[in-house]
C-alpha cells in the first residue's frame, strides 16, 4: 500500500483554489498551502492505513475570500473523505489579520485505507 | 527476540482479520490447605491450569477470508451453542513451539465511535488440555 494523502487532498480541493505545499508559497491570493506529516497504521499483518496530520492555510488579502474558500475546503474533504477508504476529522480551525493579510488555518486528521490513484478525466466531457 | 507480529493466535487454522493483539493468560487452579504443623502459612499446590486469550482486531470487511477469520464468522462461533461452539485453537510465536486446544468464545465485543477504526475484541477460553504441537 502507498501513501497518496498528499495526492488526495490536492486532487479534492483542485476546484477550489491551487492548494501547494508551504515552501511553494505565493503573494497571488487567494491561495492554500498546506503542511502533512504522514505516518503508516499497522495491525500484524502489515500496514492497513495512512494517517496525515494535515495544517491547511487559506490566505487573502481579502476576509471574505478566506471564509469562502476555506468553506468550500471543508465541504470539498468532507463530502470526499467519509468513506470505507478514506477518512477526515477537522479538529480545529482559526482565524486571523496580520497587517491585512488573512490567514484561516485548518488541522485536519486524514485517513487513507487502500491504495488510491488520480481518476482519469473523461475526455469528451473536458471537450465539450 | 519475537516480534509481535509474528506471534498467531488461529482458530480453526485461521487468524483473525486485522488482528492487533493476542493476549494468552495462563492461571493456576491452586488448592489450599493449612495444617496446625504448617504454624499458619498456608500450603497451596497446583492441580491444573486455565487457559484463556484476549484477542484484538480492527473490524476489516474487505480482507482476504481465505486466511483469516472476518467478523461475521465470529460473531456467528459467538452465537453457537453445545459442540459448535467449540473450535481448534493453535497459538504460535514465530521459531518457538506450537500450542494447541479447544476453544470457546466467552466473550465478543465490538467498539465504534465516530472519529477512530471500529474494533472488536475476542476472549477466548481453552476447554480441556492446552499441549504442546506434536511435530
Amino acid at each position: 500500500m502507498t501513501d497518496s494523502l498528499r495526492d488526495i487532498l490536492v486532487y479534492i480541493c483542485k476546484d477550489v483554489c491551487p492548494m501547494v505545499l508551504s515552501e511553494d508559497e505565493t503573494e497571488q491570493y487567494p491561495y492554500a498551502v498546506f503542511d502533512m506529516t504522514t505516518s503508516p497504521l499497522i495491525d500484524k499483518d502489515g500496514v492497513f492505513a495512512y494517517t496525515g496530520d494535515c495544517k491547511i492555510r487559506v490566505v487573502s488579502n481579502n476576509p471574505d475570500d478566506v471564509d469562502t474558500k476555506a468553506a468550500a475546503i471543508q465541504s470539498a474533504i468532507t463530502s470526499s473523505m467519509r468513506s470505507s477508504t478514506l477518512f477526515s476529522r477537522l479538529d480545529d480551525s482559526t482565524k486571523e489579520c496580520v497587517d491585512g493579510i488573512w490567514t484561516y488555518e485548518m488541522n485536519y486528521t486524514l485517513k487513507q485505507y487502500a491504495d488510491w490513484a488520480e481518476p482519469v478525466e473523461n475526455n469528451e466531457q473536458n471537450t465539450q | 527476540m519475537v516480534n509481535g507480529y509474528n506471534v498467531a493466535l488461529k482458530i480453526n487454522d485461521l487468524t483473525i482479520l486485522g488482528r492487533t493483539q493476542d493476549d494468552l493468560t495462563i492461571a493456576a487452579n491452586i488448592k489450599e490447605s493449612q495444617t496446625k504443623d504448617d504454624a499458619g502459612s498456608k500450603q497451596y499446590s497446583v492441580i491444573g491450569q486455565e487457559v484463556s486469550f484476549k484477542c484484538s482486531a480492527l473490524i476489516d470487511v474487505s480482507g482476504d477470508t481465505a486466511s483469516a477469520m472476518d467478523r461475521d464468522s465470529l460473531i456467528a462461533l459467538a452465537l453457537e451453542v453445545g459442540e459448535d461452539a467449540e473450535f481448534d485453537v493453535t497459538y504460535e510465536a514465530d521459531d518457538g513451539v506450537a500450542y494447541e486446544g479447544t476453544g470457546i468464545i466467552t466473550n465478543y465485543t465490538e467498539s465504534s465511535n465516530a472519529s477512530d477504526d471500529a474494533t472488536l475484541s475476542v476472549d477466548i477460553k481453552i476447554t480441556g488440555d492446552f499441549t504442546v504441537v506434536s511435530n
